[in-house]
């Protein structure tokens, strides 16, 4: 079993390092990423 | 699994298809998420922008600003995000070339021209910020004190508070006190989170009570953030994220092992990895 979904298998979501800066750029796409991984 | 597998490398191919997307705000119409590019265009105000003008850095130091700065140098990534953001570029920065690969950004480098100062906070360019000859230098109080006399040699320097730096608001107002455009600040911040609002709002509907947790990936070893991201578990200014109920909420970043993040048991990871790293993964049984 794959060592990262076994944690969990419902969504792992991939992104670039901007994602955890904590700016309001970095959590725009952070959220973006997640919207449309999530709507599939 | 396979079905796991072929989840982590599609929503891989969709950062990829985000990355030529990316480009103009209007490569970005006809989905059904806000725009992640420039929103406000500056335009400078007499009255806000009244010179001169004194500033008091987290030093205590106070800076005399004869005009407005125009020509400004940032040395840490965090101060280039907040210039981008209120359409007010740098003329360089450090770790240009690492920045305009994030998603994040690359619609603002490929708006503005701004020249890489290389490294670090204190591995900078010394002789390519004297070449520019800037008006003035922003830098955080993460730099060493040696390092910031040698700026002051060519420039004055703006020193922004670790606070600051955490606080990215805090950081975007201080900027706006020193080139004089508190109100447009005010405005750009405003519509900034008339956008973070929608996504809240959207993901609230898809997440509902589920809990998200942020991992990065470097060297093959995986960290966790709280604090770093604390606008993503922001309920009034961020996101609205559910974390999950044990995860620590000190600013901080831990590295943990795959063993370790199932007890956190979130609902959601966001992963920053390389897809090489994924791949791996994959391979890897626990």
């Amino acid at each position: 079993m794959n060592a990262l979904t076994a944690v969990k298998e419902e969504h792992v979501v991939s992104i670039d390092a901007s994602g955890v800066t904590g700016s309001i750029p970095g959590t725009k796409y952070v959220a973006q990423v997640m919207i449309d991984s999530l709507s599939k | 699994m396979k079905k796991i597998i072929g989840l982590l490398l599609s929503v891989v191919m969709l950062t990829d298809i985000l990355a030529g997307c990316a480009g103009t705000p209007a490569d970005n119409s006809g989905t059904s998420t806000p725009e992640n590019s420039p929103a406000v265009t500056y335009t400078s105000s007499t009255e806000e922008s009244t010179y001169p003008r004194t500033y008091t850095d987290s030093r205590g130091k106070e800076i005399v600003f004869e005009t407005q700065p125009t020509k400004v140098i940032s040395t840490d990534w965090s101060i280039t995000e907040s210039l981008f953001i209120m359409d007010y570029p740098p003329v360089a920065s450090s770790l240009v070339e690492m920045m305009s690969g994030w998603e994040s950004m690359k619609s603002y480098f490929e708006a503005y021209h701004v020249e890489e100062l290389g490294g670090g906070m204190s591995t900078v360019n010394l002789e390519k910020m004297i070449e520019l000859q800037p008006d003035l230098i922003l830098t955080t109080a993460y730099t060493k004190e040696d390092v910031i006399e040698q700026y002051e040699k060519i420039a004055p320097v703006a020193v922004l508070s670790r606070e600051a730096f955490v606080e990215r608001e805090m950081g975007i107002r201080e900027i706006g006190k020193i080139i004089g455009i508190e109100q447009t600040v005010n405005e750009i911040l405003g519509k900034e989170k008339e956008q973070l609002v929608q996504y809240k709002e959207q993901l609230s509907e898809q997440l509902g009570d589920k809990t998200v947790m942020f991992l990065s990936e470097s060297g093959k070893v995986i960290s966790f953030y709280y604090g770093n991201v604390a606008l993503h578990y922001d309920t009034e200014k961020g996101l609205g994220l559910h974390a999950p109920k044990s995860l620590p909420t000190e600013v901080k970043t831990e590295n943990i092992t795959l063993e370790g993040l199932s007890e956190y048991n979130p609902d959601v990871i966001v992963i920053s990895s390389s897809e090489e790293y994924l791949k791996e993964l994959e391979k890897n049984s626990v």
